[in-house]
């Protein structure tokens, strides 16, 4: 196929029209649906949070573990929750740059701000859990042994976690390397 | 710029960013989402708009960024029809020419496409240069490649 030939196929493409009612539905933000989700997400997680933290007191001996526990184990919850806000205002950001390359380069930059915030806020989430269910425990081999496998389990997940930001990094790199 | 003023610019150019989402995403449903979310940016980039290039130029940044950028998880595209048809001769027979052109196009790279776009929608070769961020002796090599490189495909 030559360029004039290449030019035609192209213009021949259909191209889709959709009425300006949907449009205009696709500007709004509560019609968004990944932010809907996360909107929906967000508020299940507060309020199953909130009342995790009514019942915890009794339901998990909160009273008997020092004040430093339970300041650990609001401080999870709240991770997870300010995680997911950070999420939502980056998924509704605008494309900033002056060409496509600085575009994608600004993504790339969001990208890694968020797997860090990801991450680290998982780490910190689970270690907040961690030292709440753990601070008035006597630790003999048994239990000990225990806590080994849970550290492990949650840091295989944390590993996992971590691939799969590193692979859509790379794959992000690769892309912006594609137009040098 | 304000909604109403957005909302037609948009309109007259959407058969673009169909386009766009077609060579860049595989599934209808796919497509849909990304027509959705570039739709969205361009929105919420409006304020980033100063007038001073084209809309075009502008929404085609902003289009092929979303396509590029926005994460898409590899699933196999499955489609399910309404009832499996009689035979071949019932089938509907599109372009065979335009299909094989296409599906040309979308075994390019991210970049590759973005280039072949903008080339395709007959912007000149400082207009690619712009838009894209490099330069313009490197668009002319880029897209020499890329043409060949879609003759070798069809020939396959």
């Amino acid at each position: 196929m030559e360029g004039d030939a290449l030019h035609s196929a192209w213009q021949q493409m259909p191209g889709g029209q959709k009425p300006n009612a949907e449009l205009r539905a696709m500007i709004k933000e509560n019609k968004h649906p990944v932010l809907k989700r996360v909107r929906k997400q967000l508020i299940i997680e507060t309020i199953a949070f909130t009342a995790f933290l009514f019942v915890y007191y009794d339901f998990f001996d909160g009273g008997r573990k020092p004040v430093y526990a339970n300041v650990l184990l609001v401080t999870a919850m709240l991770l997870v929750i300010l995680h997911n806000i950070f999420g939502y205002i980056m998924a509704k950001r605008s494309i900033y740059g002056e060409n496509l390359k600085q575009s994608l380069q600004h993504q790339l930059a969001k990208m890694k701000t968020y797997a860090l915030l990801s991450i680290s806020g998982r780490i910190l989430s689970a270690a907040c859990l961690l030292l709440f269910f753990t601070s008035v425990i006597t630790f003999n081999t048994p239990k000990s042994w225990f806590l080994a496998g849970v550290v492990a389990i949650t840091a295989v997940q944390l590993v996992l976690l971590a691939g799969v930001w590193v692979k859509r990094i790379r794959q992000m790199k690769t892309t912006i390397n594609l137009f040098e | 710029m304000n909604e109403t003023e957005f909302l037609a610019l948009v309109n007259q150019h959407q058969g673009i960013i169909h386009k766009i989402c077609r060579l860049y995403r595989d599934s209808p449903q796919d497509q849909e989402d990304l027509f959705q979310e570039v739709i969205f940016k361009l929105w919420k980039s409006v304020p980033q708009f100063r007038g001073e290039a084209k809309f075009s130029s502008w929404m085609y940044r902003v289009a092929l960024s979303t396509a590029i950028a926005v994460y898409r998880k590899k699933k196999p595209d499955i489609r399910y029809m309404p009832a499996v048809p009689d035979s071949a001769e019932n089938q509907a027979q599109p372009d065979e020419n335009r299909e094989q052109f296409f599906r040309a196009l979308k075994q390019l790279n991210d970049a590759d496409k973005a280039l072949i776009t903008l080339y395709l929608e007959d912007l000149s070769y400082q207009e690619i240069a712009e838009i894209v961020g490099i330069s313009e002796s490197n668009v002319g090599v880029r897209l020499n490649r890329i043409k060949s490189k879609i003759q070798q495909l069809l020939k396959k």
